[in-house]
Order: structure tokens, then C-alpha cells, then sequence
């Protein structure tokens, strides 16, 4: 990672379109911004190349950045929407989630703590669209209702509501998950 | 379980995703798509240049008409201020000069007819101005004619019967009346002899005129004008001074006529460079930043493939006037470019591993002055509007920082057409 004063320069060279300079924010923050992507598309390729649309629109709108939130934040908030973007036709989609039975939420509980972060990855990934950049922007990145339904563009009723049905969905599938592990056990 | 832990619970998971690790090649992938975006830009730069230069062309163009159209209404000025003139001079020679002739010949019938009275009409009490003359209103009272004594008669030398047969005066200008015989000043003098001509009022008028030296006006040509632009495409070969590489352009050139032998002209180009060197300081001016990979790199070499610029260029020309098609001439002007952006590739390598390290950097685009251009070449008249120049060029900047394609000399043809 660059510290402040290198991360400054690195943005003057992007603005100046410097191609090392982008070069060395690109490898900066690849990784980090991976992750991000990870968690709103369906797949590892999905994520490359919402990554790399987002790096694309970080180098050709780096002069809308006015330095008043920390960069990192503003890179984010990028990447989220170029991902978003992707699945946008999509976002307004209703799904109906049958809730089959009532889950130990105990179980559940150990489970998640015990689980693979590449499992929970896969089972976020298996959201639809809608419920998984909601629960991802709710949970994880700490928006409020209002902020997810203006960038989702639904109402704030609709974010509760997608949120509500992914923390559901998730928790089905992590039961489901649970007894076919005790299946293939016994 | 709360659903405030499940997300916690989520959260904390994901924060420990593992990132993909960066790859060379997916920047490589995003660096093409940069640069095909940015070739993709371009040409709203050549939408805004094109227009500039059809206004170049489109103005020189009116300029030409307008000043063809200032030619041709100044000729038909002159030709009808000429006419203006004759008639003038005519009028007013006619007006004078006639009366003169007519009593001049009245003098000579009168002395070839002896006795024989010319018979005047009695009505004929016409003034006679006479410009210059004492005698300006002469009446002949009752329309009798004092007889002429012998001082008043003399025969002009070579003055043949057939002159003598001219018609009466009252016959050849009735309006007008003879003068009195006592004028003192016209009777005495000579007229002029013409023995072959007839006599007549016309050839002497014309004889008149042809021996009355006519007032001319000497003109100088003033020191600066304006006269036969020309208008001319050129393409350009040059060799830069402070790196390896070649630089190849095209351009529109105009210039004018201001004063004798010497033309100002403007020229505006897009020159295209592959520039290659081992030094730094030809990219000083570029203001670029160099890549540092570590004490243990050293340049092997840095290299633009494509360095484009346009140059605008303002000059005199002295054509130094010879007899034959060829002209030579000597110019000197100054020239400004705008360097539009490139990428300048840099190779570093290891001194002890032999490991090399490749950046790619781009420019900014920048407009400076270039420097002096002196020129040397000469000029071959194709026909009476076609001219072809070849030249050889330098252009120099004094500064200390240079820009890239700054110091240069090189080759230049240029297609002139003059309007």
C-alpha cells in the first residue's frame, strides 16, 4: 500500500493521465479491490472484470475525486457502483423465498463462525442480484437504508424488505448446508 | 442470533477474503483499453483543429477575392478617369483652342481670296471665350468685316490651295464669330506648319495635343503592399538534434507579397516524430516523471514511437531575383508546436542481474515556442501559377530545456499555387 504522501502524488500523476503513476495505483490497490468486486458479482471472472471497468473508470473520472473523503472510500464507492451497474437490469427482479422451516439460529450461529470464508463467499454469490448487493452494502459496508436505496434506486421499504429475505436465504442455506454435512458424516 | 451478530459475523468473514494478487497481465489489458480510449478522443481534437484550418484556407481564399475584386474595380477606375480626362482635355481644348484655329484660318482665306469678302452671317454675335486672351467678346457691328490691312496678311509657309479651299468660316463653324483683326497677340504668331495634312480643326487639335507635352505624374510604389498571395501544401523530413529518430509532416503554407522581392508567410503543420535515445535531457521540458527502479538500474534506453505535434510558423522570405526559373531565397521566422500526448517507454536494467524493468509514461499535451526557423531554398515556376519550393531548415531554441522535437533541421517541399 502507498502511504499519504506517495498516495497524492500517485493521484496527481493519474490526473496528469500518467500512465506509470496508474500503473502503480492499479497495483496498489488490485488487490483490495478484489475483494470488493468479489462480493457483489456471481463468480471470480464476474469480479475481474467489474474490477477492471471500475480501474477504467477510476483513471478517466479521477478528476471528479476532490479529496474530500479519503481516496479509499471514493475507490470504493466506485467499484461498488460499477458492480452494481452490471446487475442493475436486474436489481428490480422479486424473487419469493420460501421459508421452509424454522432454523436453530444457535446452529446457525456455529456454523458461521466455523465456516470458510470461501464458503460464505459462495453462498453470498448465490443471492439474487437485488438481496446480494443489499445485504453486502447493509452488512458488510455499513450503509444506511436511505444511502442503499439511492444507489440500488428502489425504495427504502425495498432495501428492508431485500435485506431481510438474503439474511433469510442465507440462513436456509447454511441449515441446508449443516444437515448435509451430518448426512455425509453418518 | 441477532440478525445485527449475523452481519457482524459476515462482515468479519469477508474481511479476511483473500485479494487477487496483482498480474502483470491484467494491467496490460487495461493499459490497451486506456489507449485505445484515448486514440478514440483524438479525433475530437482533429474536429477542432479542421474547422481552424478551414478557416485558414477559407479565409485566404476570401482575402484572394477580395482583393481581385479591389484589382479589377481600381482598373475600371483608371479607365474611366482616363476617359474622364480625355474628355476633359478634349472639352476644354476644343473650347480654347478652336477658336484659336478658326481665326487662324480665317486669316489665310482672307489672304488667299484677296478682295473676295467672306461672307459672315449678320446674325452671327457668338462670344468667343478666349482663356488667357484680351480678346474675349469681339462683335462684328452690322456683320461687315473691316477690311485687313497688309500686316495682317501673310501666307503660312507650305500652305497649298487645297488648304486655301477651305470652307468659310461661317460654313465651318456657324455659331461662332471671326474675331476681331485688331487682336494683337494670336494674329502675329506663326501657325504651325503641317503641309501634307489638310488643315482642319481635328488634326490641328490632335497636333496640338500630341505637341502639348501632357502633364504626367511620376508614382513611386509604396514600401510595404500587399500583392500575389499564394497558397501551397508541403510535406517535411527532419532530423532531431537531441535524440536518434526521424520526423516526417505535412502543412499548409501561405504567403504574400509586402514589399519588393520579400514575402511574410504563415505555416501551419502536423509533424509526427520516432524519437529514440539514451539521454534524459531531451525530456526535460516534457515535465514527465522517470520511473526509479532502484539504485541498480541504469537507462538503457527510452523510445516514442509516435511523438504527433502541430507547428505554426510565421517567416519572412527574401527571393533574391534572378533571370531564369529558378529563385532563391533566405527566410527567417519563428515556429510554436503543440505537442499532443505520447508515450514515452522507458527500458532500465539491472547492472548486476541483468534484469530489465519497462515503464510506460504519457505526456501531456503543451504548446511552446519552438524556436528560430531559418530557412534556405529556392523556388521553380512550374507555370504562370504553379510554383514548386525545396528548402532545407533549421529550427533552433536558445533555451535551456528544449522540447523534444524542438531542435531539428531537416527537408521541406512546398506546392505553391499564386492567385
Amino acid at each position: 500500500m502507498l502511504n499519504k504522501e506517495q498516495l497524492a502524488e500517485t493521484i496527481r500523476g493519474c490526473r496528469r493521465s500518467d500512465r506509470y503513476a496508474q500503473n502503480r495505483l492499479y497495483s496498489a490497490f488490485y488487490a483490495w479491490g478484489s475483494i470488493v468486486c468479489q462480493r457483489y458479482t456471481g463468480n471470480a471472472e464476474e469480479a475481474r472484470e467489474c474490477l477492471q471497468d471500475g480501474f477504467f473508470k477510476v483513471f478517466t473520472k479521477i478528476d471528479k475525486y476532490t479529496g474530500d473523503l479519503p481516496f479509499e472510500a471514493w475507490l470504493k464507492r466506485v467499484l461498488i457502483n460499477t458492480c452494481i451497474d452490471r446487475y442493475r437490469a436486474r436489481l428490480h427482479e422479486t424473487h419469493t423465498v420460501a421459508l421452509e422451516e424454522a432454523h436453530n439460529e444457535t446452529i446457525v450461529a456455529e456454523i458461521l463462525i466455523d465456516a470458510d470464508t470461501e464458503h460464505l463467499l459462495f453462498l453470498v454469490r448465490q443471492l439474487p442480484p437485488a438481496y446480494q448487493a443489499t445485504f453486502n452494502l447493509f452488512a458488510v459496508e455499513g450503509y444506511e437504508y436511505q444511502e442503499i436505496a439511492d444507489m440500488l434506486g428502489v425504495s427504502i421499504g425495498s432495501v428492508k424488505s431485500n435485506l431481510s429475505k438474503a439474511r433469510v436465504r442465507l440462513k436456509e442455506m447454511i441449515a441446508r448446508r449443516q444437515k448435509e454435512e451430518a448426512y455425509a458424516r453418518q | 442470533m441477532q440478525d445485527n451478530d449475523f452481519d457482524k459475523l459476515f462482515s468479519h468473514k469477508f474481511g479476511q477474503l483473500p485479494g487477487e494478487p496483482y498480474g502483470e497481465e491484467h494491467w496490460s489489458e487495461l493499459s490497451r483499453r486506456m489507449d485505445d480510449h484515448q486514440r478514440r478522443r483524438r479525433p475530437w481534437l482533429l474536429l477542432v483543429l479542421l474547422p481552424l484550418l478551414g478557416l485558414l484556407a477559407g479565409g485566404n481564399v476570401f482575402w484572394w477575392h477580395q482583393w481581385r475584386e479591389a484589382t479589377r474595380h481600381t482598373q475600371t477606375s483608371n479607365s474611366q478617369t482616363t476617359k474622364i480626362k480625355t474628355d476633359t482635355v478634349i472639352h476644354r481644348t476644343v473650347v480654347y483652342r478652336y477658336d484659336t484655329i478658326y481665326q487662324h484660318s480665317t486669316l489665310l482665306v482672307q489672304q488667299q481670296v484677296a478682295e473676295v469678302p467672306i461672307a459672315i452671317p449678320a446674325t452671327t454675335t457668338a462670344e468667343v471665350p478666349v482663356s488667357g486672351s484680351s480678346a474675349t467678346a469681339n462683335r462684328v457691328p452690322g456683320g461687315q468685316q473691316p477690311p485687313f490691312d497688309s500686316a495682317q496678311r501673310h501666307t503660312p509657309a507650305g500652305m497649298n490651295a487645297q488648304e486655301n479651299a477651305l470652307p468659310t468660316v461661317a460654313e465651318a463653324i456657324p455659331e461662332h464669330t471671326v474675331e476681331n483683326s485688331t487682336l494683337p497677340d494670336t494674329t502675329a504668331q506663326p501657325i504651325p506648319s503641317r503641309p501634307t495634312a489638310p488643315l482642319t480643326a481635328d488634326t490641328l487639335l490632335k497636333d496640338l495635343i500630341q505637341n502639348q507635352p501632357l502633364p504626367t505624374k511620376k508614382t513611386r510604389p509604396p514600401v510595404l503592399y500587399f500583392a500575389r498571395p499564394r497558397l501551397g501544401i508541403g510535406a517535411t523530413l527532419g532530423l532531431p538534434q537531441s535524440s536518434e529518430g526521424f520526423i516526417w509532416g505535412a502543412s499548409l503554407c501561405t504567403d504574400i507579397e509586402v514589399a519588393r522581392n520579400l514575402r511574410l508567410g504563415a505555416e501551419i503543420g502536423y509533424q509526427q516524430g520516432s524519437l529514440k535515445s539514451e539521454e534524459m535531457d531531451a525530456l526535460k521540458k516534457l515535465e514527465i516523471e522517470i520511473p526509479e527502479p532502484g539504485s541498480n538500474f541504469y537507462l538503457k534506453h527510452w523510445e516514442a514511437g509516435s511523438v504527433p505535434a502541430f507547428t505554426y510558423a510565421l517567416h519572412l522570405r527574401y527571393e533574391i531575383p534572378l533571370r531564369g526559373k529558378w529563385t532563391p531565397w533566405i527566410g527567417l521566422g519563428v515556429q510554436a508546436a503543440t505537442n499532443l500526448p505520447f508515450d514515452v517507454e522507458y527500458e532500465f536494467e539491472n547492472e548486476t542481474t541483468n534484469l530489465e524493468f519497462h515503464a510506460s509514461v504519457q505526456t501531456e499535451s503543451d504548446t511552446h515556442w519552438q524556436g528560430a526557423l531559418f530557412r534556405l531554398g529556392a523556388g521553380r515556376r512550374l507555370n504562370t501559377r504553379l510554383l514548386w519550393s525545396a528548402e532545407g531548415y533549421l529550427i533552433q531554441n536558445f533555451d535551456e530545456k528544449p522540447g523534444l522535437l524542438d531542435n531539428q533541421f531537416g527537408l521541406k517541399t512546398c506546392l505553391f499555387y499564386t492567385f
